[in-house]
């Protein structure tokens, strides 16, 4: 049985009220009414990461994700419990943190290595290869403040992904740049996995987590939710979404043949059926949209009800959902008498490539195809 | 209170267990390790430093020339009458190189205790020995110190300062100085991160501590049974009289005021160390 390549035990982290303080407030308040009532960030938390695995932390926004990395990667300290890590921690918890503007391309790889704790011989040695993943080779002794945003962002993932710790902690830092650059970056991570690296990787971004990782904890509001396999822990987090829009979901999504949609394969069917507003004297215009968390329509499409419409409700039948890995959400916009054609969420759905090899991108619409190699 | 169970150097082959408890904080000894092992962070801020400060070189070098110059010509013409020589040597010159290492002092502390809010942006995102940018601010002003010396040494023959072999000394003067500006940047940059007022403060703090430090008087002023306990209350006594005889006088330092005086810096150092040590792992929720 070999030790965990980190372990949390029982970590509670409570914040100080983010205010900044003065000598002055702080000696007038005293030493006795210091503490505040905030909830904490972290409540209780214990998970062990085993060495060599890929584990996500994953949860909804202000669940304590950014914390559990934060204190991973030693930058702040818990209030509570213990935190055990073994060998290099490497910490990306933002690209180009330590870039500075007013120095040269070259001049940043070697601040920006020394600060994520490369060793002179190691920049030296990897020097080139930095250069050559970013892509700066003509612009290497330019100063960066004359670099584009993606160049500045290469860079800093570059310099990052040089460093070759034990355990690697990285915080939603593809959320940033070109398709191109979260494919190299996912396919680094992979990389470093492979050659044995323990990865923590915390995202948003639920297929980089399928596709990365093997193991994952679901942090809800500071506590841990579930831990487990990745795509148990991706389940328990969307049954978790689910649950928390109870009533909302005005549309029922089922499969063609009428049973209740769980997690459908890619390119299966679904039926939605949203309900009309009573009272049509006029008809009514119902567009169904589909999306992946941004506010716009993936996919989408229109009707017009007449008001001879005999039943309560519209059906839309899809016959193969052109959609990857992911949790989408259904939108409908209703528009005629009783509604006023706002779109708003009326549903969700959860499509699962399962098991098999992982694409290593994978932008939400598909489309039939295959690589010719 | 928890201690730190084991802590290694970050060196990658070896697999070190790291353990981190709620309210642990590093012993002294294991700060000093940790920073040792992290130098290549150290050098890295100070060649940064030394690079953004000097690109444009000539206003880089001029401005650690003009400072001590700037000060000279009033400090001569209003105090030369009281003192017209120091130890034999006149005013102006042994007043020139006093102003030089007073000039290290001032720029090491001001850059020194600001090092971790200008750093804030890496404090919240990285981990690194917190002392680093501090103890890089304070080497980094040696460059102006030396620029400073090469002004003194060759404005010493015009303002007829004595050259000797005392200025062999001129190194370890130097170190004392650093020592001094490291022992009161540490817990200042601590401080500093931590409440806004130490800002507001610190430039009249260096202004009352260049009227208390012997640079418009040399110490031998104060009758001769203080100057111990001059020198062990200000620490910067003994290594500005000390540069003070070795680029001016050539002369050797005053052994004893030296040695009190880093005594008193040694003392400083590691209150504010502690001080420091203490603050700094709650520095990223704060900062």
């Amino acid at each position: 049985m070999t030790a965990p390549a980190l372990r949390f035990d029982h970590v509670t982290k409570r914040y100080r009220r983010a205010t900044y303080r003065s000598l002055r407030s702080e000696l007038a308040r005293g030493r006795a009414g210091g503490h505040d009532t905030a909830p904490p960030a972290l409540d209780d938390v214990s998970f062990d990461v085993q060495p060599g695995d890929a584990f996500a932390v994953i949860g909804p926004n202000g669940a304590g994700k950014s914390t559990a990395l934060r204190l991973a990667a030693r930058i702040t300290a818990p209030t509570t419990g213990t935190i055990e890590v073994v060998g290099r921690v490497g910490a990306l918890i933002e690209v180009g943190a330590g870039i500075h503007p007013e120095l040269t391309g070259r001049e940043n790889i070697w601040l920006y290595g020394a600060i994520l704790g490369l060793t002179r011989r190691e920049i030296a040695e990897r020097f080139d290869d930095i250069v050559e993943f970013a892509e700066l080779g003509p612009v290497v002794d330019r100063m960066v403040k004359h670099y584009s945003s993606g160049m500045q962002l290469r860079l800093g993932f570059a310099v990052a992904a040089g460093v070759r710790p034990d355990l690697l902690v990285v915080d939603e830092a593809l959320a940033v740049g070109d398709a191109r650059f979260q494919v190299r970056c996912i396919e680094r991570m992979q990389e470093l996995v492979r050659s044995g690296t323990t990865l923590v990787y915390v995202s948003h971004d639920l297929a980089s987590v399928s596709a990365v990782c093997t193991r994952a904890a679901l942090l809800i509001d500071g506590r841990v939710r579930h831990q487990g396999a990745a795509t148990d822990t991706i389940d328990a987090y969307v049954e978790w979404v689910h649950s928390h829009e109870v009533g909302r979901d005005e549309a029922a999504v089922t499969a063609l043949d009428g049973s209740p949609a769980g997690t459908l394969a890619p390119g299966d069917g679904m039926v939605v059926t949203i309900p009309l507003p009573a009272d049509r004297r006029s008809p009514t215009t119902v567009a169904l949209g589909v999306r992946d968390g941004h506010p716009w329509n993936l996919l989408g499409s229109a009707v017009t009800v007449p008001v001879s419409h005999p039943d309560a409700t519209v059906r839309c039948r899809i016959d193969s959902l052109p959609l990857g890995t992911g949790t989408y959400e259904l939108w409908a916009s209703i528009d005629g008498d009783g509604a006023d054609g706002a779109w708003h969420k009326v549903g969700a759905v959860r499509v699962d490539a399962g098991d098999g090899p992982r694409p290593i991108w994978q932008p939400p619409v598909q489309f039939p195809h295959t690589w010719e190699i | 209170m928890l201690d730190v169970v084991a802590i290694d150097a970050a060196t990658g082959s070896a697999r070190p267990r790291r353990t981190y408890r709620a309210g642990a904080r590093l012993g002294a000894v294991a700060a000093w390790r940790e920073l040792w092992a992290g130098r290549d962070i150290v050098r890295a801020f100070v060649v940064r430093a030394i690079r953004l400060r000097y690109r444009q070189a000539v206003l880089g070098i001029a401005w650690a020339v003009i400072q001590p110059l700037a000060l000279l010509v009033p400090i001569t013409l209003f105090l030369r009458d009281d003192t017209p020589r120091i130890d034999g040597v006149p005013f102006a010159a042994s007043t020139l190189a006093a102003l030089v290492a007073w000039s290290y002092l001032s720029t090491a502390v001001t850059t020194g205790s600001g090092a971790l809010v200008t750093e804030a942006v890496l404090v919240r995102k990285t981990w690194f020995p917190r002392e680093a940018p501090v103890v890089a601010a304070v080497i980094s002003a040696l460059v102006e110190l030396g620029f400073g010396t090469v002004l003194a040494l060759v404005a010493m023959p015009l303002l007829d300062g004595e050259l000797g072999v005392g200025l062999l000394a001129a190194p370890l003067a130097v170190a004392g100085l650093a020592v001094v500006a490291l022992a009161l940047s540490l817990p200042l940059a601590a401080l500093n991160a931590l409440f806004r007022d130490v800002r507001h403060a610190l430039p009249f703090g260096v202004l009352v501590w260049l009227f208390a430090s012997p640079v418009m008087f040399p110490v031998t002023r104060l009758p001769d049974r203080w100057q111990p306990w001059y020198a062990l209350a200000n620490p910067a006594v003994g290594p500005i009289e000390a540069y003070r005889r070795a680029v001016a006088h050539g002369t050797w330092p005053a052994w004893d005021l030296l040695g009190l005086s880093v005594l008193g810096a040694l003392l400083l150092g590691i209150a504010g160390h502690a001080v420091f040590r203490r603050i700094a792992p709650t520095l990223p929720d704060v900062i």
